[in-house]
């Protein structure tokens, strides 16, 4: 196998397009990417910065989009796409084709080495009544 | 606008939980702005036996489809909807996803009703709010509501309610009530913290 047969190999989810949803599909193990999900995060399963979640949503920095910063592979992906628009780590997730943990870490260190931005709700959105009311006038106007 | 002057997106999250096959990404597309997309979740194991579907019996795979869709409910809020299948296998990763969670609509198929008991006992050892919604599906039910309310030996102040996983209306009011539960334990927690 020749390299450039290795990497487009290695490298398919790079093209792959969003996945639409159907209903509690499983994924057959053979599509799945050779790179190994905790190559990508380095062996970790929790990232560098708390509180970021599935539906955390995050918008690239000026740091992140400074051209004096130089990302590799996911991150520069992540960068990419974040650049111009807000979406969840569950969006990137999809985008990038990598399972949600792996999307939660990578994402999680962007935001600790402050290339992006998470945009979190109160520290407790159970306990916050006015943003709770807000969202049922939004669902009941839909 | 200018950019600065523009709100901080932000959002939240609720979990529609359920067996296998009950109507979980129908009922998260009924009210999503964009067709529910997938992303998957690693499993601890191979799952035969667990994912009984009786049609699908071939698992030939260490991860599960987690389903999702967005609805902008204002300029700066965004509402995501988490479908995922209530099985005890994984609960890790049911750790993140009721972190900063709302609260969950727990999905039943009145034919199957003991599919939905792990998301429940989960739910409950939790404390988070949820809600039990019995999908229809456009057709009659095996148990009305009450007799799956027996079944189920839950709290009184648990709704259960029927829905219409494919009706837009029948979802916002599944959601509408469990927004009512959830903004009743958020007022009780705050009237606890202010005069404690």
């Amino acid at each position: 196998m020749s390299s450039s047969d290795s990497y487009g190999l290695v490298r398919d989810f790079l093209s792959r397009n969003l996945q639409r949803a159907d209903e509690d599909r499983m994924q057959p193990a053979a599509k799945a990417s050779v790179v190994r999900s905790f190559m990508i995060t380095q062996g970790r399963t929790t990232s560098k910065a708390s509180g970021v979640g599935f539906e955390t949503l995050l918008s690239a920095t000026t740091l992140g989009q400074s051209p004096s910063t130089k990302l590799l592979f996911e991150r520069a992906e992540i960068m990419e796409l974040l650049s111009a628009q807000t979406l969840s780590v569950a969006e990137v997730a999809v985008s990038l084709s990598v399972p949600l943990g792996t999307a939660m870490v990578l994402c999680g260190d962007m935001v600790a080495d402050e290339l992006l931005e998470a945009h979190h709700a109160s520290s407790n959105v159970s306990e916050d009544v006015p943003l709770i009311q807000r969202l049922i006038q939004g669902v009941r106007a839909l | 606008m200018s950019e600065l002057s523009k709100p901080r997106p932000i959002s939240v999250k609720i979990v529609i939980a359920g067996g296998f096959g009950v109507g979980k990404t129908t009922f998260v597309g009924a009210i999503s702005d964009i067709p529910p997309l997938t992303t998957e979740a690693a499993m601890t194991s191979m799952s035969e036996g667990v994912d009984n579907r009786g049609d699908v019996m071939t698992k030939t795979t260490t991860t599960v489809a987690m389903d999702f869709g967005r609805t902008a409910i204002d300029r700066s809020l965004v509402l995501y909807l988490f479908g995922t299948p209530g099985q005890d296998r994984f609960g890790f990763m049911w750790d993140d996803l009721i972190t900063g969670a709302l609260g969950s609509v727990v999905l039943v198929d009145s034919r199957r009703i003991e599919d939905c008991f792990p998301a429940l006992d989960y739910f409950e050892s939790r404390d988070v709010p949820f809600v039990v919604a019995v999908n229809r599906f456009g057709g009659s039910m095996a148990h009305d509501v009450a007799e799956i309310r027996a079944s189920l030996n839950i709290d009184v102040g648990t709704p259960v309610v029927t829905t219409d996983a494919r009706s837009r209306e029948e979802v916002k009011k599944t959601v509408l009530t469990l927004l009512d539960v959830v903004l009743s334990k958020a007022m009780a927690r705050s009237e606890t913290a202010n005069t404690g």
